[in-house]
């Protein structure tokens, strides 16, 4: 019985590639297998049959040199190595995604402002006490493109309270943008490298500030992922209530632009 | 390759191919039985053929498993393959033509 | 039953295979958090600054401790970067940069990173506050700037590149101090004074 396996041995040694010397290895056997069974009838001895049907496959030296220059091993090799750097990316992979999960999630955390969401890119903005006494959605519209980003005005809150007691009623304008990163997907350093000036309908200059001051503006805003765009808000302390429009500069030269946002109360209010 | 014999095997097995998809030991039988006992070939170097018709892409295989467990490695034709028996067709009625008119003549 | 399935042949796994690893190599590289060769990042953070492309670049050195700042400018916008590393296990380089907004005419940048020199004292180091001259007078040969800060202190400036810079020892520096910029031509007749009154400051 073994020694049909060392004749296929024999007859694959100048194939190179173990997968494909051991497949054509079984093919063989399978053959001489094939052979014994319909000539089995012979009355020889088991060994002696063996021994005929490995006489009738040839020379395995001769078949050897012709399956070696057949199977060149090197789309073997090569397929190796695809496998190879296929699991190890799928491990790297693993373990970033791993170090990603179980490490903190969140990326913006500024006193007085809810955490911006890196899976939802939303920012919540929460300011003063909880529980408002006043709060009204006014309709923002305003839009402008630079630089590959494009920034709309989705949502604007008028919300009031919680400034200083000399200046009652004190409004807080809060403005939630969208922004366009496109296929690239690099996230805008919304803030004071990018914001230059914001201004109101009443004539108003607000500084970059923090909250309490009167006339400043606050923002935060989340990461960006390609396509998805990121999101973006800016609050302005201390606005008029009756603030028609805001006009943010941002930008720089060339790329600079006005984002001029009309604010407009909704029907009923 | 195919040695450039005029009757070379690979054009032989390609022909018994062409009816329908066999593994090797039924190659050997047909060619045995189909020739007449004329052409009886070492069982072994029938693999060295197929192979390199494989690799030519003359013709595909696929193993399948029997339900007595046997593992085969079944060989069909391929398009490619059927041109290329046409081809040898030809040359092999070229040759055999001369043959037999020059064997007439003498 | 037997099943019907062709295999795929082995070039067509190996191409498989390679485009997933392409694919998987992309997404590593943005869970890595998106690094780029220096240059790139630099290139990427002035598009995330809103900032058009810039067209001089100096480096300025740290003295004794390694590495240098980077000053990238052009008219409108000054960048100024160091190298910073990230935490193990990503532990690649990355710039980190402040922002400029530059005004027509000369002007004085205060740098957030300092630089260790000599001190007065033999075999003392010495941490000194860089401040650098934006777009001098063309003309000018040398300029000196006074900081009226905890203690006043006069600096003078080489000229490198086509900027000034200026170490000042930490003690005179502070970011909203008051200052006299002026600028010397080669016969030492000054050709032009500008004040930090003139402009908002040279904080970053």
């Amino acid at each position: 019985m073994l020694a049909r396996y060392k004749w296929a041995e024999r007859a694959t040694a100048k194939i190179r590639f173990r997968p494909d010397r051991e497949a054509v290895a079984r093919e063989l056997t399978e053959h001489i297998q094939d052979l014994l069974d319909h000539c089995g009838e012979t009355g020889m001895g088991e060994e002696a049959a063996e021994a005929a049907a490995l006489a009738a496959m040839g020379d395995p030296e001769a078949i050897a040199e012709e399956l070696g220059r057949l199977h060149r091993p090197w789309l073997g090799y090569l397929w190796r190595v695809s496998q190879g750097l296929l699991l190890a990316a799928i491990g790297v992979c693993l373990v970033l995604c791993a170090i990603r999960v179980f490490s903190s999630p969140r990326l913006y955390d500024l006193p007085g402002w809810e955490v911006c969401d890196r899976l939802t890119w939303r920012a919540e903005a929460v300011i003063g006490e909880p529980g408002e006494a006043e709060e009204y959605e006014l309709i923002p519209s305003g839009l402008t493109s630079t630089g590959g980003y494009t920034i709309r005005a989705e949502r604007a809150v008028l919300r009031r309270g919680g400034g200083p007691a000399q200046e009652a009623p004190w409004w807080t304008l809060i403005l939630y943008l969208h922004i366009d990163v496109g296929w690239r997907g690099e996230e805008l350093y919304w803030g004071p490298n990018v914001i230059a000036e914001v201004r109101d309908s009443a004539g108003n200059c607000y500084n970059n500030g923090s909250y309490g001051s009167s006339r400043c503006w606050r923002f935060a805003s989340s990461s960006a992922a390609p396509f998805l765009g990121q999101k973006a808000v800016l609050a302005l302390d201390g606005v008029p209530e009756d603030t028609a429009w805001v006009e943010i500069d941002i930008g720089y030269g060339e790329l600079a632009r006005t984002l001029h946002i009309t604010l407009t109360k909704e029907a009923g209010t | 390759m195919a040695k450039k014999e005029p009757a070379s095997v690979s054009m032989l097995v390609l022909a018994l191919l062409k009816g329908r998809e066999m593994y090797g030991y039924q190659i050997i039988e047909e060619l045995d039985k189909r020739s007449e006992h004329v052409f009886q070939m070492k069982e072994g170097t029938l693999y060295p053929v197929l192979h390199g018709l494989e690799k030519d892409r003359l013709v595909t295989a696929r193993e399948a498993v029997t339900e007595k467990g046997r593992t085969r490695r079944y060989y069909a034709v391929t398009e490619k393959g059927l041109r290329a028996l046409e081809e040898k067709e030809k040359e092999w009625r070229t040759f055999s033509k001369a043959v037999t008119a020059i064997l007439a003549g003498a | 039953m037997r099943k019907k399935r062709i295999p795929w042949p082995r070039w067509a796994k190996v191409i498989r295979n390679l485009l997933l690893v392409l694919f998987l190599g992309v997404f590593i590289w943005d869970l890595l958090g998106k690094p780029l060769p220096r240059e790139a990042a630099l290139r990427r953070l002035e598009r995330q600054y809103l900032i058009p492309e810039t067209n001089r670049s100096i480096e300025v050195s740290r003295g004794y401790w390694s590495g240098s700042q980077r000053i990238d400018w052009n008219e409108c916008a000054a960048m100024v970067s160091i190298q910073a590393r990230k935490a193990p296990p990503y532990n690649y380089c990355y710039p980190i940069a402040n922002v400029y907004r530059l005004t027509e005419g000369p002007d004085l940048l205060a740098l957030p990173w300092s630089t260790l020199l000599p001190g007065n004292e033999v075999g003392m180091m010495d941490i000194y506050a860089v401040y650098a001259a934006i777009e001098p007078p063309e003309d000018s040969v040398t300029a000196e700037l006074t900081l009226h800060g905890g203690k006043t202190f006069t600096a003078s400036g080489q000229k490198e590149g086509g900027i000034y810079i200026f170490y000042v020892p930490s003690e005179s520096n502070d970011g909203q101090a008051a200052y006299e910029l002026k600028f010397y031509d080669a016969d030492g007749e000054p050709l032009d004074i500008v004040m930090s009154s003139d402009r908002n400051g040279a904080k970053p």
